[in-house]
């Protein structure tokens, strides 16, 4: 498994439209080897963050296509500190 | 009673509406079921479940089973690389009995199980409990009941097959002796 991350321009974004997009399991998990572990948006200026592990950064993109965020870039990851603990991919 | 394809056509949080557990005064008024109303191919109830991180914690707390996986989200996906957290499969294997023992009550017993587990299941699957009648038999003056159960994901995914067998009184004729004692062959 891999992790993502995926950076979106969505100018416009409401926080409902936002919320309409990931409000059900399989709209934050599409298949059972991809989840979005984590979503962030700045409304105000329509960038949203993405987190994923997938097996391939295909399956990714297709949840990408799935909820129609435009995409600037996408990035794997190499490594992530949280609280003070690194993990390494 | 609703089918198993049925739930498996429905949304998640559909199917959740669909929950025919017995709360504690249904399995105290329950009436028994007799091997003679039973027929091969029918469904029983479905036990519907969503765990949650709460559910997990208290789980693990609950039979001291302090594995990251199953409360740490941090350990479970960076160290693990596991999606998120992950249902205990011992809390799976002790819905096995409950089922099985709710359907057969008061006067009847659930024999013998055995089953798989074949999935990781996380917090926010809608989880079924699923059995179907797959035979039924008379031993010893017992109805002897097989059945094949599993637990599904909402989106289809087996986790747990396996097959059960239970004992139903038959009508008019002797008590399931308590404690159980094996129909000899």
């Amino acid at each position: 498994m891999v992790r993502f991350m995926a950076i979106h321009n969505v100018p416009g974004i409401t926080e409902e439209q936002f919320k309409q997009k990931l409000d059900g399991v399989s709209k934050w998990r599409p298949d059972r080897r991809t989840t979005i572990l984590k979503v962030y948006a700045d409304l105000d200026r329509g960038k949203i963050i993405s987190e994923c592990e997938a097996a391939e950064q295909q399956h990714f993109e297709d949840w990408i296509g799935m909820v129609g965020w435009n995409v600037e870039s996408i990035h794997s990851v190499d490594v992530v500190c949280q609280v003070g603990n690194f993990w390494t991919f | 009673m609703v089918t198993l394809d049925d739930l498996l056509n429905m949304s998640p949080e559909d199917i959740l509406t669909y929950n025919e557990r017995p709360d504690d005064a249904g399995i105290r008024n329950k009436t028994q079921l007799y091997f003679d109303d039973i027929e091969i191919g029918q469904e029983l109830p479905k036990y519907i479940y969503r765990q949650t991180p709460t559910h997990l914690f208290r789980w693990s707390a609950s039979i001291e089973n302090f594995h990251r996986i199953h409360y740490d989200l941090d350990f479970a996906l960076n160290h693990d690389k596991n999606p998120t957290i992950l249902v205990h499969g011992s809390w799976k294997q002790s819905v096995v009995p409950q089922f099985l023992k709710d359907w057969t009550a008061p006067g009847g017993w659930p024999w013998k199980a055995r089953f798989e587990h074949r999935a990781m299941l996380t917090p926010n699957d809608v989880l079924i409990m699923w059995g179907t009648v797959v035979d039924k038999s008379e031993k010893d003056g017992m109805g002897i009941i097989e059945r094949e159960i599993g637990m599904k994901t909402h989106d289809g995914i087996e986790s747990m097959p396996g097959t059960a067998t239970v004992v139903l009184p038959i009508r008019d004729g002797k008590e399931i002796p308590y404690p159980f004692v094996p129909p000899k062959d």
